[in-house]
Formats: C-alpha cells, sequence, structure tokens
C-alpha cells in the first residue's frame, strides 16, 4: 500500500487506541458486573487507567519512532496541504463528539451535586463514571478522526 | 471530481520525470502528486501553478475545469 507518514500514523494511532482501550473497556465491564465493594473497583479501575496510560505512552512512542526513521523528511513528516486539508475534515466531527461528552459530564456533575441520593441508589455501578464519560467521548472522538482521516486517504478528498 | 489534469503526460514529455521528483519541486508529498494524477485531490491554486511552473507551461494547459 502506497501510504504517507500522516496516513502510516493514523493507523498506528487507530490500531493502538482500540487495542489498548479495548482491552480496557472489557476490563471495566467485568469490573461492573463484578461483586467487589466500590472502594476495591476504584482502586482496580486506577490501576487499569494507570496501565492504560503507560500502555499507549510507550507503543505511541515505539512504533512513531520507527515511522520517523522510515520517513526520514521533515517535509514528509510535516505533512502538505492534503494533510492539512483531511486533519482539518476529519476534526470536525470528532470535536462535536467531545463537546457532547464534555456537555454529557457537566451533566452527571450538576446531577451529583444536586440529587446526591439519585447516584447512590444508581444500577450504574462503575467506578469514577464522570471521568469515565469524559474519557470515553476522548476516545471515541479519536477513533471517528483516525478513521474518517483513513477513509479521506483511501477514497480522496 | 470537476477539475481534471494532464500531469502524467507532462511527466512523460519531461524526460519521465518521477512522481516523487515532481513532489520535491512543487512542496508537496508524492502521495498528494499522485491522488492529484488520479483526479482524487484538488490542489490549492498555489500548488497547481507550481505544478504548472515546473513544466513551463500555463495552468490550463495542465488543469481544466468540466462542469458537471
Amino acid at each position: 500500500m502506497n501510504m504517507s507518514f500522516s496516513e502510516k500514523s493514523a493507523w498506528i494511532s487507530l490500531v493502538i487506541l482500540v487495542y489498548v482501550w479495548g482491552d480496557f473497556t472489557f476490563g471495566l465491564f467485568a469490573l461492573h458486573s463484578s461483586t467487589e465493594a466500590m472502594s476495591v473497583k476504584r482502586d482496580i479501575a486506577l490501576g487499569m487507567l494507570g496501565t492504560a496510560v503507560i500502555a499507549v505512552i510507550i507503543a505511541e512512542a515505539v512504533f512513531h519512532t520507527i515511522l520517523a526513521m522510515a520517513h526520514p523528511s521533515s517535509q514528509e513528516q510535516q505533512g502538505d496541504e492534503r494533510d492539512k486539508q483531511i486533519l482539518l475534515i476529519a476534526t470536525k466531527p470528532a470535536y462535536a463528539i467531545l463537546f457532547t461528552g464534555v456537555m454529557v459530564a457537566t451533566g452527571h456533575l450538576l446531577i451529583v451535586e444536586q440529587w446526591n441520593n439519585m447516584i447512590e441508589h444508581s444500577s450504574l455501578q462503575i467506578p469514577f463514571i464522570a471521568i469515565h464519560i469524559l474519557l470515553f467521548s476522548a476516545l471515541i472522538a479519536e477513533m471517528v478522526r483516525f478513521v474518517i482521516m483513513i477513509k479521506e486517504y483511501r477514497l480522496g478528498v | 471530481m470537476a477539475l481534471s489534469n494532464k500531469i502524467r503526460e507532462c511527466r512523460f514529455f519531461a524526460n519521465e520525470m518521477t512522481q516523487q521528483e515532481l513532489a520535491l519541486a512543487v512542496g508537496v508529498t508524492r502521495q498528494t502528486i499522485m491522488a492529484i494524477e488520479k483526479g482524487k485531490y484538488s490542489p490549492s491554486l498555489e500548488v497547481a501553478f507550481k505544478i504548472a511552473a515546473v513544466f513551463n507551461k500555463n495552468l490550463d494547459e495542465v488543469f481544466w475545469y468540466t462542469p458537471d
């Protein structure tokens, strides 16, 4: 396949995102169904989050270093007008998703502040729910951005 | 896409200039030249002028617009 630096970078980030955060998501659902106390769930969730963040940083650094070595030209790494246009096209819907997530998390925090007993009787047993709403909106936004970028590179702007 | 071009033909008559050579001369990536040739991407006016200049041609000799 004939791919530019930016397209390869989008592929790498998409695969890392799906693999690492996909594993984190499955872990989180398993935690939701488990019978552990909420304090224990919080510790486990923090550990999972830390592991996922470190794994993403290491994987991104390693694969992007290899990619940069394969494309040593700084002009290629910076991209051209087509790369910038594709990035702009992909960023628009990603921003909308992220903004929606921020609004939902704000609404959740408002409910927590105003009607705390509602949360106590909630069937949702996921620790740090507001943080997870924000985290997953960012992850979905990133996923959408990479998918649209790859689609635009493959099918044309 | 309504914008057509004859970059491939121009490259042929410029001693089989490669896409990489044209990309370097214009300041874009080879993949962008490839996308322009295939009609998958409409370049900016600046890049279109630069491409025409590389072949010592006017813009309308390399690119032309066909209404849908």
